[in-house]
């Protein structure tokens, strides 16, 4: 009984603050509203590192960072599909060699 | 009839399969993960349950790892408090490509997640449209992959890949926000900033990326 309301609360935490983020504050407008547009490239980049080295930020295996040098290498092409294509060619490669 | 430079080649659409398919397969790829890892805890109901109600991988697997190390029920809310301030940047960011009424906006936030944003903020002009589809195979893509791992399906080499396509996902989106030398800097200094943090307070965990990307945004660090 205790897990179900500790998820519960869980959800309504995570809930509330994605509501909030895009319900209840103002739209962002002039200095805010450009500084906004500015951060998701280094947050996404940062999440990035975070996954990588995860929460213990430790040296990832060989196939985990062949996985992210692939996915870097045609980060050019701007392309999703094909930098996730890159970064798993790259972990299966290195995986089966190593 | 519109003209492009050859050095900016068209903005990529974010709700083609080639796009919105890999996101689908990692989230389903870790909501296995997650539905093995969480069974024994939780057990299969239960475990099904927080994936139908959170829709957070981040969140779920933080809290999976602290109970599982003990934690008290207190410490994992604070805990995930912190993890979802996040949210704030994210939804701030997209807010302005919002153009739902407020009941609108209160429905498509239950998308909010990394991946869809990533992809509402690569074509802002249908951001509603993007959160919500995307959004919706992301969502059933978690319920779908945690219902494969509660019935014993995460296979032991699994682990291993969904370690590695969390970071390349990532990589990804944030090569679609990089549009310009400005965009770039930034970019890099937010990985920079996040790795020092980490390195210096590794307690921050998932507060970590969120600040190094509030300081790379500010003007005077990343010069657009």
């Amino acid at each position: 009984m205790r897990d179900l309301w500790l998820i519960l609360v869980v959800a309504i935490v995570t809930y509330l603050s994605r509501a909030a983020a895009v319900v209840l504050l103002p739209a962002a407008q002039g200095v805010l509203l450009q500084y906004v547009s500015r951060l998701p490239a280094p947050l996404f980049a940062g999440l990035a590192v975070f996954t990588f080295l995860g929460e213990r930020v430790a040296v990832p295996e060989p196939a985990t960072l062949a996985a992210a040098l692939a996915a870097l290498l045609v980060t050019p092409k701007r392309s999703l599909g094909l930098t996730l294509a890159a970064g798993i060619a790259g972990y299966l490669v290195v995986g089966w060699i190593w | 009839m519109t003209s492009t430079t050859p050095s900016s080649p068209p903005p990529p659409n974010p709700l083609a399969p080639g796009t919105v398919i890999p996101i689908m397969a990692a989230i389903g790829v870790f909501g296995t993960l997650y539905g093995a890892a969480a069974q024994p805890l939780f057990g299969s109901w239960l475990t099904m349950f927080s994936s139908i109600v959170i829709f957070s991988g981040t969140v779920q697997f933080s809290m999976l790892g602290l109970l599982a190390a003990g934690a008290g029920p207190l410490a994992v809310i604070w805990a995930i408090f912190v993890v979802n301030v996040r949210n704030f940047a994210l939804g701030g960011a997209l807010r302005p490509h919002l153009t739902g009424n407020r009941w609108q906006r209160l429905a498509v936030s239950w998308f909010l997640i990394d991946e869809t944003v990533g992809l509402a903020l690569a074509a802002p002009s249908s951001a509603d449209r993007i959160l919500l589809r995307a959004g919706a195979g992301a969502y059933l893509a978690w319920v779908v992959g945690t219902g494969i791992g509660v019935a014993g399906g995460a296979a032991f080499g699994l682990a291993g890949m969904a370690s590695a396509i969390f970071p390349v996902l990532f990589i990804g989106l944030a090569a679609l926000m990089v549009r310009s030398r400005g965009a770039l800097v930034r970019a890099g200094m937010g990985a920079v900033v996040t790795f020092v943090l980490l390195l210096m307070w590794p307690g921050l965990a998932g507060l970590a990326p969120v600040l190094g990307g509030v300081v790379a945004a500010i003007p005077a660090v990343g010069r657009a």
